[in-house]
């Protein structure tokens, strides 16, 4: 199949002039830069985004390790806190039995 | 391989059958550089050359490195985002059952004629919770 390319009317004009194959042949080191150059912009771009990705999974990282100690160090605070009020409500408890005792032993 | 030119307006064409070798060379470039041959082509025919600014090769590892480093971070968070929403769940189990356990020693205290403790540092930590 042929390949068909269309040009501006001035670089056409140019081109009749032309010997096209030597043209082609003299080139091709130039499109292989141009190629390099057109992989080196989209890299560029990629690794912008790839940083700009890195940063934010760091930074929620950083957020999360520091919600998980966070909620660690509260776990163990409140496991304890209701260690101790468990103990407490049911000395609490033998208390206000105990005093009732002795209300209904007065009545 | 024909290559056919036209101009963008006007009548016109120039035709020209690039021998194999050539044909040979462009689809090298084309295969390396995963463009097809028509776009190694239009940069000559268009005069678009361009030179890169510095060494590809050595961005080619730096977004290489990259994408590692992301990928190890991104394994590394779903199973601590999977912990963190775990010990939360925990901790609002035992916020519920502060909650109980404080308001029932608030009124054992109360019958009992004893001082009553805000607790507040300890209730702001169970509203965080039960949020």
């Amino acid at each position: 199949m042929p390949v068909e390319i269309k040009v501006e009317g001035k670089r056409f004009k140019e081109l009749k002039k032309l010997d096209l194959l030597e043209l082609i042949e003299k080139n091709l080191s130039k499109v292989e830069k141009t190629l390099q150059a057109e992989r080196e912009a989209f890299l560029i771009e990629k690794k912008a985004r790839l940083e700009e990705k890195l940063r934010e999974i760091e930074d929620e990282l950083e957020d999360l390790r520091a919600f998980y100690e966070k909620a660690l160090r509260d776990k163990e605070l409140m496991t304890s806190v209701r260690e101790k009020l468990r103990r407490e409500n049911e000395e609490l408890k033998k208390e206000l039995e105990e005093r009732r005792r002795e209300i209904d032993n007065k009545a | 391989m024909k290559l056919i030119i036209r101009p963008k307006k006007g009548l016109g064409k120039i035709e020209v059958e690039l021998p194999d070798k050539l044909v040979e060379e462009i689809n090298r470039l084309s295969e390396r550089y995963a463009v097809d041959e028509k776009r190694v082509l239009e940069i000559i025919i268009s005069k678009s050359f361009r030179e890169p600014k510095g060494n590809v090769e050595v961005l080619e590892n730096e977004v290489r490195e990259l994408e590692k480093k992301v990928a190890k971070l991104e394994k590394e968070w779903a199973p601590l985002r999977y912990k963190a929403y775990g010990v939360s769940e925990d901790n609002k189990l035992l916020a519920i059952e502060l909650n109980a356990l404080l308001a029932e020693n608030s009124q054992l205290k109360r019958f009992l004629g004893k001082k009553i403790e805000r607790n507040l540092e300890l209730r702001k930590l169970i509203q965080y919770y039960l949020r």
